[in-house]
């Protein structure tokens, strides 16, 4: 009688033994499980983020691209991929010194800085045309778009008509 | 005897169900390895660069007024170095004996241009400019650089010349 109730009771601690050690392994799976799934929503987040920040790069980057206020322009038609040299020392100068157009254009640009740059004839030639660059920043996206710069008034001194020279647009946008 | 068998078949439906669990969770990660983590991403920015590159990069060049070739754009350049391959009839520059002639300016324009900017970027380019003429197909000026067997984004301008048919500018941007 006496070994008869040992023994069960021998294999009911066994059998609860048996069942910890299943839901031991179980919980270690349903843990590693857990983890890994996390990680790759992490990444993926992640990568949507950086995805994101490509996406306003490039918004940004159509956005100057076809601004009227820079574009060069014959007989009141704008040209596409051609900026007026003139048009671009008077908008830098505007949002550089009145607060109004630098919030305005800050809705266009958001946390970026656009320049310049001539490539040829004179590659010393350059402009910063806008200039918002965060003080913290984790991750710079840059675009560049090739472009004809028009300089309506030539060279006076060399004795050069107006022309088109050939630069590049360097778009760096921050977050 | 008969508990014996009874106990080793049990124990075979456990290890079946052990392996329906693990086949079941090999087919879970599978899955989300799959679908999460060797999804191909889709890199709208390097995407739109390429693309925009390729097309701006050519349209800007063209309009490029000459710095030193009698004030004429990089178009009248290249026309004329491909109606009178090699040499071309434009005289930009003369010594008395040695003329610099459009092809060889243009030549010289274009390596500025590129080693300025996609060479100095590391872009993976060919740039062609061909004339066809009924089936003939004639090479007026190339250039590349880097290796390119991945996704292209081509750019091109077909343009008439006064001799030789139609000249064909075309820009591919290698990934």
């Amino acid at each position: 009688m006496k070994l008869a109730k040992t023994l069960k009771k021998t294999k009911a601690q066994v059998r609860m033994t048996e069942t910890i050690a299943i839901l031991f392994v179980f919980f270690i799976l349903l843990i590693f499980g857990f983890i890994f799934y996390s990680k790759v929503e992490v990444r993926n987040m992640q990568l949507q983020g950086s995805q994101i920040q490509d996406q306003k790069a490039v918004e940004v980057a159509e956005i100057f691209s076809f601004l009227p206020e820079i574009q060069c322009s014959k007989e009141n038609i704008p040209a596409h991929n051609c900026i007026d040299i003139m048009k671009i020392d008077a908008f830098s100068s505007l949002i550089e010194n009145k607060p109004e157009y630098q919030q305005y254009y800050y809705d266009q640009f958001l946390r970026s800085r656009i320049t310049v740059n001539e490539s040829y004839p004179d590659s010393s030639v350059s402009f910063v045309v806008y200039d918002q660059v965060p003080d913290k920043w984790t991750k710079k996206s840059s675009t560049q778009i090739p472009v004809a710069i028009y300089n309506a008034t030539g060279d006076p001194t060399a004795g050069r008509l107006p022309y088109y020279a050939f630069g590049i647009v360097y778009i760096d946008y921050y977050s | 005897m008969n508990l014996t068998k009874k106990s080793g078949k049990k124990a075979q439906m456990e290890l079946l169900g052990v392996a329906v669990i693990v086949v079941f969770l090999a087919l879970g990660v599978y899955l989300v390895v799959k679908f999460n983590i060797t999804q191909p991403q889709s890199n709208t920015k390097a995407s739109y660069t390429s693309s925009q590159l390729s097309s701006n990069m050519i349209n800007s060049i063209i309009t490029t007024t000459t710095a030193n070739c009698t004030n004429k754009d990089m178009l009248d350049i290249l026309i004329d170095c491909a109606d009178y391959s090699p040499a071309g009839s434009i005289i930009c520059n003369s010594d008395g004996v040695y003329q610099n002639k459009s092809c060889e300016y243009f030549n010289a324009t274009m390596n500025q241009i590129l080693n300025n900017t996609l060479d100095a970027w590391g872009q993976s380019y060919i740039f062609n400019v061909t004339t066809t003429a009924g089936s003939s197909i004639q090479q007026v000026w190339s250039k590349s650089m880097g290796k390119c067997t991945g996704e292209r984004k081509t750019g091109q301008y077909p343009f008439e010349t006064n001799v030789k048919g139609t000249m064909l500018i075309r820009l591919d941007m290698c990934s």
